[in-house]
């Protein structure tokens, strides 16, 4: 029997021949399980305790992933994140066992050495976490408590942060600027992976401050809207966001905020909402989702 | 540090195929309730580690994965498997059943066969991987799989050639038996 005879015999046995092709749904629904997981990470990464730090402050150098959002963000999908860190650890752990692995049950030589953690790491990558922990917790109190201490939890707090597109505000939140009328900052974030799918409970959990409101201007990075309705937070007249890119996850609809067009936005701690909680009025589902949550 | 964006539009480009591909690798490996859980933990280990995947092939290094995927799910079966023995003295420990194969004499034949072995050549004949491909899967060289694999195969048609002279074949046993 030659290569080619064994080699046709095999494939004639092949188990997966008749296997049909995956339904895109379920290869989509795949994607979005896997890509909702914050991308990481450099190689040899960090103990997975230390993901949301680290991730945290990959953010802030890859852009402007302001704080909000991912605070937010973290509580929200917090849960499913830990459970796939869980997974996640449980796959980095099966790379330090992976040579034991390999001898004792799929006695396939050791495991490829990309999956071979190096030696002494464990120390440094502790300190490593410390130093990481440290530093985005250091960041969080920097960026956070700069404002007015005495303005209401809730009001949307102007972010001075690192962003350049919301400048210019008022440092006081929510207060009126020599009697003009109100102004509100809300900056942008970017997004990192895929979205879970926004649901009306998140949505009550996360934000302190939605409304309703029309661009009346569009001002390179910075965007001004003109509040028609406040469905939580401190009522105000208009509010100024960042611009966002092109990225429908980012804001539902064209993905940017556009002159003359309603938009629902939500934010919390003075960052829009991204993933499916604001958007245009007019995006399916997302007016339900405002009347749901508020 | 790669651009987040562009990371992502990397991996959708290529995470078709490595869904295609992974989840036949496992459909002929294990069953497919456990095919279902290593793929989704193939693709996150995958999405996690794709820097890593950018020196070389794509395919052979998911399969690599997927394989180290599956063999955790198998450990933690076989712990589960004793945990319920000792519970209830109920059987030996259950292994998650690798498919049958509609060739019966060939089934036995790659059971005779070392597992080593027997992994080599499916993913030989299966995969369709060059033995530098298979040594990316395994972490060891191409130059074993080649001495390997060539000696599975030899196995292999040994194997075939037993059970076929046990049960009477004719055909299999020309010129080259001893």
């Amino acid at each position: 029997m030659t290569d080619d005879d064994l080699r046709a015999r095999l494939r004639r046995a092949d188990p997966a021949a008749d296997l049909p092709p995956p339904a895109p749904d379920r290869v989509s629904r795949l994607l979005e399980n896997t890509m909702t997981t914050p991308a990481t990470a450099p190689h040899r990464s960090a103990p997975p305790r230390s993901a949301p730090g680290r991730s945290a402050s990959g953010r802030s150098a890859s852009g402007r992933f302001a704080s909000g959002r991912f605070a937010s963000g973290r509580f929200a999908s917090g849960r499913s994140a830990s459970g796939r860190f869980a997974s996640g650890r449980s796959a980095s752990g099966r790379s330090a066992s992976g040579r034991s692995a390999s001898g004792r049950f799929a006695p396939l030589r050791p495991a490829p050495r990309r999956f071979a953690r190096r030696g002494p790491a464990p120390l440094i990558a502790t300190a490593a976490a410390a130093l990481v922990l440290i530093a985005a917790l250091g960041t969080w109190f920097l960026l956070r408590p700069d404002n007015d201490p005495g303005a209401p939890v809730a009001a949307p707090t102007v972010t001075t942060s690192t962003s350049d597109a919301s400048t210019s505000g008022a440092p006081t939140s929510g207060a009126p600027t020599a009697g003009g009328p109100t102004v509100t900052d809300i900056t942008a974030s970017g997004v990192a992976a895929k979205c879970v799918e926004p649901s009306a409970d998140r949505l009550r959990e996360a934000a302190d401050f939605a409304f309703a409101g029309t661009v009346t201007a569009v001002d390179g990075k910075a965007v001004t809207l003109k509040v028609t309705k406040v469905y939580r937070g401190t009522p105000t007249d208009e509010v100024r966001v960042a611009q966002t890119g092109d990225i429908s996850e980012t804001l539902m609809g064209s993905g940017k905020f556009e002159a003359g067009r309603d938009y629902l936005v939500a934010s919390a701690e003075g960052a829009m909402l991204i993933c499916g909680y604001s958007g245009e009025a007019a995006s399916p589902g997302l007016a339900e989702l405002y009347v749901a949550a508020f | 540090m790669v651009n987040p964006d562009d990371r992502r539009q990397r991996f959708e480009t290529v995470a078709p195929a490595v869904i295609a591909a992974v989840r036949r690798y496992l459909a002929r490996r294990t069953d497919p309730a456990t095919a279902d859980d290593v793929l989704q933990e193939t693709l996150l280990v995958c999405w996690r580690r794709f820097d890593e995947a950018f020196a070389g092939d794509v395919l052979p290094w998911a399969y690599g994965v997927a394989r180290l995927c599956l063999a955790n799910a198998e450990r933690s079966h076989r712990r589960q498997g004793r945990l319920l023995t000792r519970m209830r003295q109920f059987g030996p420990p259950t292994v998650v059943p690798a498919p049958d194969l509609p060739d019966e004499d060939l089934a036995s034949a790659l059971r005779a066969l070392r597992p080593a072995d027997a992994e080599l050549v499916r993913l030989w004949a299966w995969e369709e991987l060059t033995p530098s491909q298979i040594a990316t899967v395994l972490g060891i060289s191409a130059n074993a799989v080649s001495i390997r694999l060539h000696r599975a195969k030899q196995k292999l048609r040994h194997e075939l050639r037993k059970t076929a002279a046990a049960a009477g074949h004719e055909e299999s046993t020309e010129g080259s038996r001893p």
